[in-house]
């Protein structure tokens, strides 16, 4: 391993698309940005590829650093790296073929970020140790392929189209958010390690009832971002508007892939007797059957590249869909989730060469149409074409033909076990998934050889003069690398099986397929080889009749066949999916509206009817309460003004004449009349006669004592010592008398 | 730390405006630079405290401020600063600067320049006192004095006609609120004798349940028309597609906070059982109105009442969030605070570059604007795409807190109903994102271009925090997660 390498080589993307924006701004660097983003991307494989080693000797890092408040981690183990390896593969010749195909583009600082960003975010996804970086991932790989799915944003159509995508993927990611919060809430970590080892959360979760929707809500999270039937109406939207050399790195994987990742947690709960789980395995496998047939069937009927693709692609994560929820139902998981990883692996080549094949063919005929694509001289295109669909229609010995006939027997020997266990639900389903899985393969193999008899087959329509584009150098030799690659996996998948065996032995501690023997014993001597060969023939039979050797002429059948025409009619508008999500945004717009005009508008109503009514009622109040308050306060001070006056005159002035009474003014005057006359008599008699005349009498009485004291006054000495002599004599007494003595 | 900082944080931005107001002859254009001035030096006031704050919270607590105002009664006017109350006055005091750097283009052309800025600085006054407010009859009268300047920024300087009457609505309801609240608080001084929020819950035993209960959904009514919580919403997209621009994103992006900071403060610290005893009803109403005011602003074609709209929906996911009464809860309601705060700010500046520069708030007659104005475009989608949660933007993580309380308060059913409403938000921003930035342009909107720096750079500073405090969630937890075990303390115990 690379130092640093599970950081750095998710890392280096995300920086290189910073990086972009600078480069982009700059006029001087801004014809670096092609190398610049294939530096980026080349680094990164290199770094993803630089773990394969490590996982080889069996080791199992998870590297954690602290991110307050969280904990963040990557852990090297074999699916993470595995993936993280794929992604980078494809992601670096997706980039190698951009560059050719997106030249000349406006905008390329943009596209560039976005991809880069992608890049990084997948790898953010697949390399994460807990489910929130994963979500991180997650998040940041749906908000990349909404951006570039309207690249083109000036197109009304293509700008609508990323609205749709954005919000279809947003119903999948509340589902998965709610999800992860309730495993958080109920275990307190996130890790997928620590999930594992930790049981308690189980419990809890078990009995408060709540595992099963938790499972679900996680099930339904992976469905929306892998296509799975009802969500999958975002992809052909996403695919056909968003520029075609990117589609090549799609990311639906990370459905299957999360649905992987958290398996083998989920059928520990189920081997410790959460047996709800059980449930939520069948729900997987049959929503998986369901999706892979449906996918299928809808692809027969497209006439867009896209569309079939899209649809194609939707049927495979059904095959992995089934396979990983067979490994939970089962006993011993290693088989079936061998078989799924192994599909997702190969088929992220398979479908990722296809789509490149398509982007490239409808890069040279500047046209999605499947019947103007017919005609195309183009050595490599056939070569990609070929590889891809016979891969996917499962032809022996493709890849196709290992990866159907694994899951198949899968199917079949989980009947046998439940056969022994006497579960019938799960022997049923055993073989219901069986039967089904070779009906689709019967589909797959119609639409796979349709759309190669539109391409190449005999008297297909010719493309209109001068649309072809002259092609880069650089998008046909990563086409080819890409072939190579797509064609050694191909054709080389009994060989890789044990390898991948050992690859994951790390994590399953098992070697279940230990050489090429092995896996030819378990696959091949099966009535799922000879029923699979079977399916091929009878679905590719008409397809080859019709489209490629065009003996008979697919509208006339349809007219003669009215439940064919039904039928085709009803798959090829998409099983009115699409029809049923914007009755869903229509409806709810609509009831918005009605919401707002009624309920919204009348409470605002009823607010203003409170203040009317507050502001009459105090009117009224006003005129009747207020108005005849002050009316009666009026009158009481008018009564009382009044009152006084009647009392002053009446009974302060005059008295009451008639009664004879007198008023208190004249009984005042009265009163002062008497004591007029009394103080008059008074003053006569007391006043003059009394204590004048008394004060004039002692007046004079004293004025004759001082005259008589005059007399004393002579001057001879022995009348005034006498006198002294008889005052001492007095004194004396006086004292002797208070002083006790007499 | 300087000395008096919250004092000064507080009563500096409301003297400048005064001071502008009163020498508006001698600074002419220079007013707005002044305001913005004002605001964020009681930024950097605020942003002064934090270290001492962090240093010594653990061992001493709160930071508090008392100056002695009415001795006879033992009432003081101070300023309580903690983990709850820093991070959210910073927050109001940054949005309301980048809101005041945003008016000095915005606004130039209006008429009294003055008086506007003399009521912003007022009305942030208000709000930023009521955030540090350390008693509750100090809390009262900043509620007040941030009713005022806003009533009359919306009835003198609205953007519409009918701004006297939507105005009058505004102040009539907010008022009402107000009273109810009043009545509240007097209660609980006539119980326990004391408006200090400090010792308010140590004194609240002496309450008889009945009253207590009483006096909770009398503070509950105060606070719930602030925030224009279902059903008390109705003054709210009227009062905020009135308002001129700047003022919207301050009332939504900040005042209706005050409300949910009252909430987080005052109910959940003094009421924790009543609190506790309602937690079915306070998530109910969060989940009804995060629906409501989603529906209705699906129904929108107005595009600033579509955005006050969202603002009664995202007020509903912190409702929710500290109605789960769990830690993480709380958490995430006080983060959303702030986070919404950010993002809806961006949201409504962005909304009024587009109408500056087009002329027209009809989503239906706009489209296609991003190659037209890039940096708005960018920037809107920023704001967009964080309200509807999308990770490493910054609301992500506290939606995600709120929903986690939901469900570890054992309320899973409404949990699942509001983590599934969050399909609404989703529905209706990006609906907005969609018909106004992608698609055709319209032919009479063929000759807009970018907005000018002036206008630009409030935005990408606040998209910029917005991804900050998304790829470092730690920056505003550091405050937050002491903020909410302080505040659940009072309701585990």
């Amino acid at each position: 391993m690379l130092p640093y390498a599970p950081w750095l080589c998710w890392l280096i993307p995300m920086i290189g698309s910073m990086l972009m924006l600078l480069f982009g701004t700059v006029q001087r660097t801004r014809r670096f940005r092609d190398h610049l983003a294939v530096a980026s991307i080349s680094l990164c494989t290199l770094f993803s590829l630089s773990m394969i080693p490590d996982v080889l000797a069996g080791n199992i890092i998870d590297w954690r650093i602290s991110w307050a408040p969280f904990e963040l981690g990557v852990l090297v183990d074999p699916l993470n790296v595995i993936m993280a390896c794929v992604v980078s593969v494809i992601g670096l010749f997706v980039t190698l073929f951009s560059v050719g195909y997106m030249r000349g583009e406006s905008s390329l600082t943009r596209f560039w970020f976005f991809i880069q960003l992608f890049i990084g975010g997948y790898i953010v996804l697949v390399m994460a140790d807990n489910l929130l970086l994963m979500f991180f991932g997650w998040e940041i790989v749906g908000i990349c392929c909404v951006a570039l799915t309207t690249f083109w944003h000036k197109d009304p159509n293509k700008a609508h189209q990323g609205l749709k995508v954005f919000m279809i993927l947003r119903v999948g990611d509340i589902l998965l958010l709610i999800s992860i919060l309730l495993i958080y809430v109920y275990s307190g970590t996130l890790n997928y390690i620590d999930l594992q080892q930790q049981t308690n959360w189980m419990l809890q979760l078990s009995r408060s009832g709540f595992m099963l929707i938790t499972t679900l809500l996680l099930f339904g999270g992976a469905v929306g971002k892998s296509a799975q039937f009802p969500l999958q109406g975002w992809l052909p939207n996403m695919l056909t508007a968003s520029p075609s050399s990117f589609s090549a790195l799609t990311e639906c994987l990370a459905g299957p892939f999360l649905m992987a990742r958290v398996l083998p947690i989920f059928h520990q709960a189920l081997t410790l007797g959460y047996s709800e789980l059980t449930l939520f395995f069948l729900t997987v496998t049959w929503m998986g059957v369901f999706s892979a047939l449906l996918g299928a069937l809808i692809a027969m009927t497209q006439r867009n590249i896209w569309h079939v693709l899209a649809y194609s692609i939707s049927s495979a994560i059904g095959y992995m869909m089934t396979s990983l929820g067979l490994a939970g139902l089962m006993n011993d998981l290693t088989s079936g989730y061998l078989a799924g990883t192994f599909l997702l692996v190969v088929d992220a080549f398979v479908s990722g060469l296809l789509f490149l094949t398509a982007a490239f063919i409808s890069y040279v005929v500047s046209s999605d149409d499947l019947s103007y694509m017919g005609g195309i001289k183009n050595k490599i295109a056939h070569r990609g074409m070929e590889v891809g669909v016979l891969a996917m229609i499962s032809l022996p010995p493709l890849s196709g033909f290992w990866c159907t006939n694994w899951i198949q027997t899968v199917a079949l020997d989980l009947a046998g076990e439940a056969s022994r266990n006497g579960q019938q639900i799960l022997q049923f389903s055993g073989y219901g998934v069986f039967v089904m899985l070779i009906i689709t393969g019967a589909f797959t193999a119609f639409y796979g050889i349709r759309m190669m008899g539109f391409i190449f087959g005999k008297g297909a329509q010719e493309p209109e003069e001068g649309k072809t584009k002259k092609i880069p150098s650089i998008m046909r030799i990563s086409f080819v690398a890409m072939l190579v690659v797509t064609m050694i996996i191909d054709f080389s998948v009994p060989l890789l099986i044990p390898f991948f065996n050992r690859f994951f032995f790390p994590l399953l501690h098992q070697m279940f397929l230990k050489d090429v023997f092995d896996v030819l014993i378990y696959i091949l001597p099966s009535i799922s080889t000879i029923l699979t060969l079977l399916a091929l023939a009878i679905g590719g039979y008409p397809a080859y009749r019709i489209y490629v050797a065009r003996k008979s002429d697919p509208t006339k059948l349809i007219e003669r066949h009215r439940l064919l025409g039904k039928a085709h009619t009803f798959l090829r508008n998409q099983c009115y999916i699409n029809t049923l999500y914007y009755k869903i945004a229509y409806g709810t717009i609509r009831f918005s509206k009605i919401m707002y005009r009624y309920l919204d508008m009348s409470l605002d109503v009823l607010y203003h009817k409170i203040v009317y009514g507050t502001i009459r009622f105090s009117k009224i109040m006003y005129r009747y309460l207020d108005m005849s308050l002050d009316v009666l306060y009026h009158k009481i001070v008018y009564g009382t003004i009044r009152f006084s006056k009647a009392s002053y005159r009446y009974v302060e002035m005059e008295g009451i004449s008639i009664m004879g009474v007198k008023g208190v003014n004249e009984i005042f005057q009265d009163l002062s009349d008497l004591g007029l006359s009394f103080s008059r008599w008074a003053y006569a008699r007391i006043e003059l006669r009394g204590f004048d005349s008394f004060n004039y009498n002692f007046a004079a009485y004293l004025v004759n004592l001082s005259k008589k004291f005059r007399k004393t006054h002579t001057g001879i000495l022995s009348y005034n010592m006498s006198a002294v002599l008889l005052g001492i004599v007095l004194l004396a007494i006086l004292l002797l008398h208070f002083g006790g003595l007499l | 730390m300087i000395p008096h900082s919250p004092l000064f944080a507080t009563l500096v931005p409301g003297i400048t405006g005064i001071l502008i107001y009163a020498f508006k002859r001698w600074l002419k254009r220079g007013q707005g630079w002044v305001a913005t001035a004002a605001i964020l030096a009681s930024v950097l006031l605020i942003l002064n405290m934090a270290p001492q704050l962090i240093e010594t919270y653990q061992t001493e607590g709160p930071l508090l401020f008392t100056y002695s105002w009415i001795k006879p009664i033992q009432i003081n006017f101070g300023f309580l600063i903690d983990m709850v109350s820093l991070p959210i006055a910073l927050i109001a005091a940054f949005v309301s600067t980048i809101s005041c750097l945003y008016s000095i283009k915005y606004m130039g052309d209006m008429q009294g320049q003055a008086g506007y800025y003399a009521n912003l600085l007022l009305f942030v006054t208000g709000m930023i006192g009521v955030i540090l407010s350390e008693n509750l009859i100090q809390f009262y009268l900043f509620w007040e004095l941030m009713l005022i300047p806003s009533y009359f920024l919306i009835a003198f300087w609205g953007e519409s006609e009918k701004r006297l009457d939507i105005g009058f609505k505004y102040f009539i309801f907010t008022h009402a609120g107000a009273l109810s609240m009043l009545l509240g608080i007097l209660a609980l001084y006539s119980y326990t004798g004391t408006f200090t929020l400090i010792e308010l819950p140590l004194k609240v035993s002496v309450i008889p349940p009945a009253m207590m209960a009483a006096i909770f959904i009398s503070l509950l009514i105060g606070f719930l028309v602030k925030m224009a919580v279902f059903p008390f919403h109705t003054w709210l997209p009227d009062a905020h597609s009135v308002a001129p621009t700047p003022i919207s994103a301050m009332l939504s992006g900040v005042m209706l906070k005050c409300g949910a900071y009252g909430m987080a403060r005052i109910l959940l610290s003094t009421f924790g059982p009543v609190f506790l005893g309602g937690i079915d009803y306070l998530t109910i109403l969060g989940v009804v109105s995060i629906v409501y005011g989603g529906i209705m602003a699906l129904a929108q074609t107005d595009i600033k009442r579509l955005l006050a709209y969202s603002s009664i929906s995202q007020i509903g996911y912190i409702v929710f969030g500290l109605g789960t009464s769990s830690t993480l809860g709380i958490m995430g309601g006080l983060l959303h605070i702030v986070n919404h705060a950010i993002c809806k700010s961006l949201l409504f500046m962005c909304v009024g570059v587009i109408i500056h520069q087009t002329g027209t708030r009809d989503i239906r007659k706009l489209g296609g604007l991003i190659g037209k104005m890039p940096i708005t475009g960018i920037t809107c989608l920023i704001g967009v795409l964080s309200l509807v949660g999308i990770p490493f933007l910054n609301s992500f993580w506290s939606e995600w807190m709120i929903f986690a309380g939901g469900l570890s308060s054992g309320k899973i059913l409404i949990t699942v109903i509001g983590v599934a409403s969050t399909i609404i938000t989703a529905g209706y921003y990006m609906r907005f994102a969609w018909k106004v930035f992608f698609g055709s342009t319209p032919k009479n909107l063929s000759h807009v271009e970018e907005a000018p720096l002036s206008l630009r750079a409030p935005l990408v500073i606040l998209a910029a925090t917005s991804i900050v405090l998304g790829i470092l969630p730690g920056l505003m937890l550091t405050f937050i997660t002491p903020a909410a075990e302080y505040l659940f303390g009072f309701i585990g115990s």
